[in-house]
């Protein structure tokens, strides 16, 4: 494995020293450039209450290419799919090499806070949202007592 | 007639004073009766019961038939003489059948042959017998077992231990047709006769590989072989059945002569060889095939060639420990073509060279302290002792601080005087096993025809003797090849200070007056004449020991007023090869071939050291020849390859340092090139080889372990690492262009079959392809004018090179759009004033890509919206929105679109507040791979080590040297190549080993071919390669300028690698001919070769 370029090592130490409220992210024993990420959902969300867990995986070309993110925790969500996958443009084509791991975390967590049917990935979420939100944040609700919480 | 019988009564007229035409005859007759009848030995062929019987019959028979000759008379008497009426039967006889007595003509003649023919093999076998008897003798060397075949039927047994003669065909023999000479390969075995013991009846013939060695032996009368049947069927034998017989071989005395006439050919046959050329003497011939048989026989015996033991030399050659890879004891290949060796031979030599006993227990020689002012190493201490010892100056080995082991110098001397020749061979002479001595105890091989032990055989002309052939006029000196790196110089220094002048001739008053026996001449390639100098002064610990730098405008000097008339003549002329070839050619030309009384030429020197002696390996070279005419007493070659190509390479060596016998060519070529080249005794002609020079070469290497197991020179490591660099833009789209015309013509030619005629064409290009990965400066009109005076292009080629214009056209759009992106005047300055208002310093910058913080002024990149970032960081992410192939690339932080063309470039100044300016950074200004080293050199700048750089091109060896003199500050530049002048080079070498003042580092641009040489750069500890070349050797040679003794920290190597180029594919060339071997081929081979490399340059990858 190829030496670990400068700007991960420091952006994991300052990922522990230097946290963001309401997110962790700690790097893997194995492989540094594997991190297992939790991101508190937001107040005043339907994922209020909910740990999330997610798995980042920053690539070789990291950063001139974006982390690979996706959510382990099972959410109900317009821009999240059955599998975890997200759909938020600065993990795409927005993504730029000055953003970091922190950023990106910052905006899953503001994409649990307002969710954006308008741009789907999965559509019977999405559906569901626009023919009657209050039933789908309830849906929402539900998930997130059911599989984001400890009981 | 009639004095014949005198007393016989005549009853008629007596003709016989008539004249008898065959009176001659008739006394030989008469003769040959007489003779018979009165040889008291054997029993006489007529059985006559007295002489007065027949001499009465005879009488008689006259008195009636008048006209009987006396055969008739002696014929008649045989048959009749049973008869009890004698006189009656013979009558009736000679009168049934008289044409059987009378003397006809023809009857006379036919007689008289038989005869003729009986006393000739009479006289023979008598001579035979005596010789037998008197002279020859023999002496046992060998017994064989072997079938014999019979080649006749036989009806009676041959029993165990019959002796059967050996024999060839007679020359000549009525059996055989004239035209048809007899076959070699046959000799006969035949037994006596029973009923008639002179007659040789043949009984079969040895097999045919036996009997082709022997059948010559025979013949020349040098062996004698002698057969006894051991075993046969006890049924009688038929034609092809075998029959077991032992052979003793036997050597005639005869073949023994004195050691003196060693079979070399004479001045006039010398002359006649070299005349008639490659064609071979009759006596050659004779030679040859005598020396083969010979050869053969000792073969068949098993006679082993008895190796000379010296008691010091034998012992613990076990504790011999060569080069680690000793253990691949991998044969030669069977495949190595022509007269080129490949490199599992070389290696078998050198290794050969260096397993000598001798050279294993050197002693340590130290050089008296106030001659010689440095430390040697052990092994430069062991190198001085075989040269001290090669130089016969036994009483200066060993010595240290005046004790020397007196045994072990006197065992050298032992050894070294009393040397065989190496053309002779010793053999211990067998016990003697033969039948004749064993089962007979007929000892008639005479012991006392030689008391010793042993007998000596000339390989070379098949000569035997007695006495052991001395070499004489044993050749002082020898060759040096330590591998590179291990001090020669210093180990030849160490020689001159130590044995500086003829000993022998010091109290002599007649010393000749063109002797400088006071001088050793070392001649040098023209590069290294000042490193030899200084390095002689460096030595030099005593001040009246001057060295003379003969050379240039100096030369044709008197030396003999300054060499051999002077009080403190000069230990050391040191001079170059163009020196000696220019004196040379002169000295033919104003005196006709008489060398010249002034110059080199006029002395004879004590001693002559020939530096990077491989020059000289081609023996017709006027160089090659100007130095064979040197006179010296003393010959040294210094040289770290003694075999660049062939083995012939090695015969200029042997040649110069006047190796006798083979100094003669055309002993050489039989003993070497000429086996070799045919391929029969490929291991043979290297062993032979080996043996001539493991006495005159001394090998070591750098892995070489010493008695302690510790290797002999402990180098720091030595890493070398590739950098991979991507093309510009603007490389790229010239790159590809270019390509794609190499590989269209590549292609064409090889569709038309004519790769060969058109190789150079695309050698060219691919020569273009590789300047472009170095620098798309390298294309077009800018080097034109260079290009133009160099000769090693053809003019066709000149024009591929500089087709500037179809360049210009292909990078024409890349112009337009560059044109379109461009800044104007205006917002250069606009922006330029917006960040020098933004930024007062960098100390707050952080690199939003690599959280470099903060970012470096001379790493600092601004974009139009005045954004820093690193530099490689901005280009790293240009180049990967590009290969998105998104049109437009964002600032990562504001996302705003910037441009390559739109940036700008900080660099630290001194002259203002800021402390820093703002340019506009041109993309495409220099090469990517002067970028790469710029950025490197940056980083080694904090560590202060000195670099090297080195390009196969000089003109972007200047382009380097343009772009690094922008950094005064940091770098001392310098530029080392072929066209620097001999005092150019030396300032060169001095200002690049001083460190210079205002703690940059020094950087020295090598050009690969003028730096494989001789040149000592371990000052440097970094190297960078900036492309590669085909062969990895030449590379590897290059680095080993730094990689060497004297070299105190790690060597770091980077070589510059441009992704997906022709560059990559070379590095696969490189590879395959570290698994081929270089060194193997003709030149048509290499070309196949080269060919199919090119193919793997175009075809492999995309």
């Amino acid at each position: 494995m190829s030496q670990l370029p400068k700007r991960i090592i420091k952006e994991s130490q300052r990922l522990i020293s230097d946290p963001v409220p309401g997110i962790t992210a700690v790097p893997h024993e194995d492989n540094l450039r594997y991190f297992q990420v939790t991101i508190q959902g937001p107040k005043e969300s339907p994922y209020q209450d909910g740990l999330f867990k997610l798995e980042l995986y920053l690539p070789d070309d990291y950063p001139m290419v974006a982390p690979k993110v996706r959510f382990l925790t099972k959410i109900y969500h317009p821009n999240i799919d059955r599998l975890g996958r997200i759909c938020l443009d600065v993990l795409k084509k927005n993504w730029s090499p000055a953003l970091q791991i922190r950023t990106i975390l910052l905006s899953i967590q503001a994409l649990l806070s307002a969710p954006n049917p308008d741009d789907p990935l999965s559509n019977e979420v999405a559906e569901h949202w626009k023919r009657d939100e209050q039933d789908a944040i309830a849906t929402a609700k539900e998930y997130t007592r059911l599989y984001a919480t400890e009981q | 007639m009639a004095s014949n019988q005198p007393k016989r009564p005549r009853f008629f007229d007596d003709r016989l004073e008539q004249p008898d035409p065959d009176e001659d005859s008739s006394k030989k007759v008469k003769l040959f009766v007489s003779d018979l009848a009165s040889d008291e030995e054997s029993p006489p062929r007529k059985n006559l019961d007295s002489d007065d019987a027949f001499v009465l019959f005879q009488s008689e028979i006259t008195s009636i038939v008048t006209n009987i000759s006396e055969t008739a008379i002696v014929r008649l008497y045989d048959k009749v003489k049973e008869h009890t009426n004698v006189l009656e039967s013979a009558l009736n006889l000679f009168y049934d059948q008289p044409e059987s007595f009378t003397e006809t003509d023809e009857n006379k003649r036919k007689d008289l042959k038989e005869i003729r023919t009986i006393e000739n093999k009479i006289n023979t076998l008598a001579n035979q017998r005596l010789a037998e008897k008197q002279e020859e003798k023999y002496k046992y060397i060998g017994t064989l077992v072997c079938d014999g075949w019979c080649s006749r039927p036989r009806v009676q047994k041959i029993h165990y231990g019959s002796r059967l003669n050996v024999s060839t065909p007679l020359k000549g023999s009525p059996t055989k047709t004239t035209k048809k000479k007899a076959s070699p390969s046959l000799v006969r075995l035949t037994i006596p006769d029973t009923s008639n013991q002179n007659y040789q009846r043949e009984v079969g013939r040895l097999p045919e590989n036996i009997a082709k060695t022997i059948n010559p032996l025979i013949e020349m009368g040098i062996g004698k072989f002698e057969v006894t049947v051991i075993f046969t069927d006890e049924k009688t034998i038929g034609m092809g059945d075998s029959f077991l017989i032992q052979l003793d071989c036997f050597i005639k005395d005869s073949a023994f002569t004195s050691p003196n006439s060693d079979g070399y050919l004479t001045n006039a046959e010398r002359k006649d060889f070299l005349k008639k050329g490659a064609k071979e003497l009759d006596s050659e011939v004779l030679m040859r095939k005598k020396q083969k048989s010979l050869f053969d026989l000792f073969q068949l015996l098993g006679l082993k060639e008895l190796v000379e033991h010296n008691k010091l030399e034998g012992e613990g050659s076990e504790t011999v420990n060569l080069d680690s890879d000793s253990d691949n004891e991998e044969k030669a290949p069977k495949g190595a073509t022509a007269d080129h060796l490949d490199l599992n031979q070389l290696n078998q030599f050198y290794k050969s060279a260096q397993l000598s006993h001798g050279k294993v227990h050197l002693p340590d020689t130290s050089p008296s302290k106030t001659a010689f002012s440095l430390d040697l190493r052990t092994y430069q201490k062991q190198g001085l002792s075989w040269m001290l010892r090669r130089e016969a100056s036994y009483s200066l080995i060993g010595e240290s601080e005046g004790s020397q082991d007196e045994r072990l110098v006197n065992s050298f001397k032992e050894h070294d005087l009393n040397k065989l020749h190496p053309l002779w061979k010793a053999y211990k002479w067998p016990d003697d096993r033969s039948w004749s001595n064993v089962k007979l105890s007929q000892n008639f091989h005479d012991s006392s025809f030689s008391s010793s032990k042993e007998f000596y055989y000339n390989i070379y002309s098949g000569q035997f003797s007695f006495t052991k052939p001395l070499l004489k006029n044993v050749s002082k000196g020898g060759i040096l090849a330590d591998e590179m790196g291990l001090g020669k110089t210093i180990t030849s220094l160490s020689l001159i200070l130590t044995s500086s002048e003829d000993t022998e001739l010091a109290n002599d008053s007649n010393i000749p007056n063109d002797y400088a026996y006071k001088t050793t001449l070392i001649i040098v390639p023209m590069s290294l004449l000042s490193q030899w100098e200084q390095e002689f002064d460096r030595c030099n610990a005593n001040g009246q020991k001057r060295c003379f730098i003969y050379y240039g405008n100096e030369t044709l000097g008197d030396m003999r007023q300054l060499l051999c008339n002077s009080e403190n003549p000069p230990v050391v002329v040191l001079s170059t090869y163009g020196t000696i070839q220019n004196e040379w050619a002169r000295g033919h030309k104003v005196t006709d071939g008489n060398l010249l009384n002034e110059g080199l030429f006029s002395v004879k020197f004590f001693r002559i050291i020939l530096d990077e002696g491989h020059s000289i390996r081609n023996r017709s070279t006027k160089t090659s020849r100007s130095i064979f005419d040197l006179k010296a007493s003393r010959r040294w070659v210094l040289t770290g390859t003694p075999i660049v190509n062939r083995l012939d390479d090695l015969y200029s060596l042997v040649k110069f340092l006047r190796l006798e016998p083979w100094d003669n060519i055309s002993i050489w070529k039989h003993f070497i090139t000429i086996p070799f080249e045919t391929k029969k005794n490929l291991d043979q002609s290297l062993e032979v080889l080996s043996t001539i020079l493991e006495p005159i070469i001394l090998r070591r290497t750098k892995n070489q372990k010493d008695e302690f197991g510790n290797p002999l020179v402990v180098l720091p490591s030595k890493e070398v690492v590739i950098d991979r660099l991507k093309f510009n833009e603007k490389e790229l789209t010239l790159y590809n262009w270019f390509r794609y015309r190499a590989e269209t013509t590549f292609k064409e030619s090889l569709s038309k079959g004519t790769v060969l005629q058109s190789y150079s064409d695309i050698l060219t290009h691919i020569l273009r392809l590789r300047q472009i990965c170095c620098s798309i400066k390298l294309v077009g009109n800018l080097f034109r004018d260079s290009l133009m005076e160099d000769d090693s292009f053809t003019l066709d080629q000149k024009l591929i090179l500089t087709q500037s214009d179809e360049s210009v056209e292909v990078l024409a759009s890349f112009e337009k759009k560059m044109e379109e992106e461009k800044l104007g005047p205006d917002e250069i300055i606009s922006i330029k004033e917006g960040i020098y208002k933004l930024y007062s310093s960098f100390e707050d910058t952080e690199c939003a890509i690599c959280t470099t913080s903060p970012i470096s002024i001379e790493d600092c990149m601004i974009t139009e919206c005045k954004h820093c970032f690193c530099i490689d960081c901005l280009m790293e992410h240009f180049e990967f929105q590009q290969r998105k192939h998104e049109d437009e690339v964002l600032c990562p932080i504001c996302r705003s679109k910037i441009s390559k063309l739109r940036l700008f470039k900080a660099h630290s100044v001194e002259d203002n507040e800021r402390g820093y300016s703002v340019t506009l950074f041109h993309p495409y200004g220099s090469s990517s791979k002067i970028n790469a080293l710029l950025r490197h050199l940056k980083n080694i700048h904090e560590t202060k080590e000195h670099v090297v750089v080195i390009s196969q091109f000089s003109s972007f060896l200047d382009l380097i040297q343009g772009e690094l003199s922008k950094y005064k500050k940091e770098f001392k530049v310098m530029k080392f190549d072929g066209q620097l002048s001999l005092n150019e080079r030396q300032v060169v070498l001095k200002e690049f080993n001083d460190s210079p003042e205002n703690g940059g580092i020094n950087v020295l641009l090598l050009s690969l071919k003028a730096g494989g040489v001789g040149l000592n750069l371990t000052n440097a500890s970094r190297a960078f390669m900036m492309d590669p070349w085909w062969s990895p050797s030449v590379e590897a040679q290059a680095i080993d300028r730094l990689h060497r003794i004297g070299q105190s920290k790690n060597v770091k190597v980077v070589r510059f690698i441009m992704e997906g180029s022709i560059e990559e594919k070379m590095l696969k060339v490189q590879e395959r001919k570290k698994q081929l071997g270089e060194a193997v081929g003709d030149d048509e081979e290499r070309r196949q070769r080269r060919i199919e490399e090119i193919k793997l340059l175009f075809n492999d990858g995309e």
